[in-house]
């Protein structure tokens, strides 16, 4: 398909027999803004994780750039849950951002280039001042901005972004949308979130995601789909026209 | 305390002191950071069973132990790897395989093994000049190769799964790191034996942590704790009497719990 960035085609993934994605048919071109929503252990992880060739599935087909994705994922911009590191390891914030490039070259150093990469895109998220700070020394926020980064200075063509806004106060939260906003203009985004309201706002497409995946290429969501989804009826609110995330109903 | 340094094997010791210092310094911090300990300490048991070998087939030991380091290095970061196997259980049996595969080489070697306790315990005073050579080979090599991949261990440590994704083998480099620390552990065997190499592997790069956030300093500062350390150790030991690489680890460990009293926010870090 012209224009797809990454294509997945009847994709099963089990855990010890046990189905974690079942089916899941998406297609994702340059310039989508799609979030993902379901619930807590719904496969949203695993999920990116096929998409990046981390996990490979036991059934179905992936592409990434039309191609395989171990050898393309060079081209994603990956941000993974943040919570996940160690705080304490003595990496400075610039360092970090450098590793984005580590897959470059093997040996030796960090070129001129790969600096002036680094330096511009902490400019560009606005965390130059912090470039020496030791990684565990920020906020939730600050830090998010510094993966977003990391990400970026590979100069990727699709960003995809596991659970972005936990654990990140609501108002840093429409500091960092709005850089994602900026961001869209230059490539694919995939975002996933258990957070429906603030995804809703900013994303063009959305999706949900429990084993199966519901989506219709667009921003609306069926009640039935949530309902699917979540397995129990879902309250819904309608926010008016720019954050309609539902059918009108 | 000049005046002992006319005694050739004090001159040995404090020379393994120096290159063991090297070794220990440099990879103790990747030990710490990357929260590799278990596995360390697993590589450096299993080690033994090169050492049995080597009185079985009657070559040196310590160039035995070298290649059998490696395959235990090897088969933990495979083995700890396999989904299904919970990891330190991998390690709990490789670590214990190891060992029981140099008692039982020893057992079947015929005669008595002399100096069976210094590998176990370690005993800096009696290093030959041979093992001062080839702990000065490791470090080489050790010295050499961080050199070449500083940048991508620091990004495997980091965060392993991001360094997959933007294209570094992580997994082979992460295999390259163990077998470095397999090297670690035949250069510390010498010095405080296969039991206590993980002590020389962590106290050092622990206490360091505290004083700086930059690897590389880390690495550097580490090295001079554990030269300290080691040289403390020895004079004690000397003077009076005493083992030398349990000294040598109770020096670390009494200064480890001297720099806890520190509070943090009183430590300038550099």
């Amino acid at each position: 398909m012209k224009g797809e960035v990454i294509g997945l085609r009847d994709v099963c993934v089990y855990h010890d027999d046990l189905p974690v994605l079942e089916d899941v048919t998406i297609s994702i071109r340059s310039h989508d803004f799609l979030g993902i929503i379901g619930p807590n252990g719904g496969g949203k992880t695993t999920l990116l994780k096929v998409m990046l060739g981390l996990i490979t599935p036991e059934k179905g087909e992936v592409k990434v750039l039309g191609g395989d994705p171990a050898r393309n994922r060079r081209h994603i911009g990956y941000v993974p849950q943040h919570s996940l590191f160690d705080h304490d390891f003595p990496i400075s914030v610039m360092d970090v951002v450098l590793t984005g490039r580590a897959g470059q070259r093997l040996f030796g150093r960090y070129t001129d280039q790969d600096k002036k990469l680094a330096h511009d895109t902490l400019k560009m998220v606005d965390m130059l001042p912090f470039a020496e700070r030791q990684i565990g020394k920020l906020s939730g926020g600050e830090r998010q901005r510094v993966f977003i980064a990391r990400a970026l200075v590979a100069e990727p063509e699709v960003l995809l972004l596991d659970e972005p806004a936990a654990g990140i106060d609501a108002h840093i939260q429409t500091e960092f949308y709005e850089i994602l906003e900026k961001l869209k203009e230059k490539m694919a985004i995939v975002m996933v979130s258990h957070d429906l309201t603030a995804i809703s706002i900013y994303v063009d497409k959305i999706a949900c995601l429990n084993r199966r995946l519901f989506y219709h290429n667009s921003k609306e969501l069926t009640s039935d789909d949530l309902e699917a989804v979540y397995q129990c009826p879902v309250e819904f609110i309608a926010h008016g026209l720019p954050h309609r995330v539902l059918k009108e109903h | 305390m000049i005046e002992i340094l006319q005694y050739g094997f004090m001159v040995n010791a404090l020379t393994a002191a120096l290159l063991s210092a090297i070794a220990c310094g440099i990879m103790g911090t990747y030990v710490v950071v990357k929260r590799i300990v278990f596995i360390s300490g697993g590589i450096a048991h299993a080690s033994f069973g090169g050492i049995g070998l080597g009185y079985f087939l009657g070559i040196e030991p310590v160039i035995c132990v070298i290649p059998f380091s490696i395959v235990s290095a090897l088969s933990i970061g495979e083995v700890s790897r396999r989904r299904g196997l919970s990891e330190d259980a991998a390690i709990g049996i490789i670590w214990a395989m190891g060992m029981a595969i140099g008692i039982m080489f020893i057992s079947l070697t015929p005669g008595y093994a002399p100096d069976l306790f210094s590998y176990l315990f370690g005993n800096i005073l009696t290093v030959p000049y041979s093992d001062l050579l080839i702990m000065l080979l490791l470090d080489v090599v050790i010295v050499t190769i961080v050199y070449l991949f500083y940048k991508e261990f620091l990004a495997i440590s980091f965060d392993e799964e991001f360094a997959t994704v933007v294209g570094v083998p992580a997994h082979r480099l992460y295999l390259l790191l163990l077998c470095l620390v397999a090297l670690t552990a035949v250069v510390l065997i010498r010095v405080v034996g296969i039991i206590l190499v993980i002590a020389l592997l962590t106290i050092p790069a622990t206490v360091s942590r505290r004083f700086t956030d930059v690897l590389w300093k880390m690495m550097v500062l580490s090295m001079i704790f554990s030269a300290m350390f080691s040289i403390i150790g020895i004079y004690l030991s000397y003077l009076c009497d005493l083992p030398s690489g349990s000294t040598i680890i109770l020096v670390s460990s009494v200064v480890f719990l001297l720099s806890l009293l520190i509070p943090s926010r009183h430590i300038f870090k550099y």
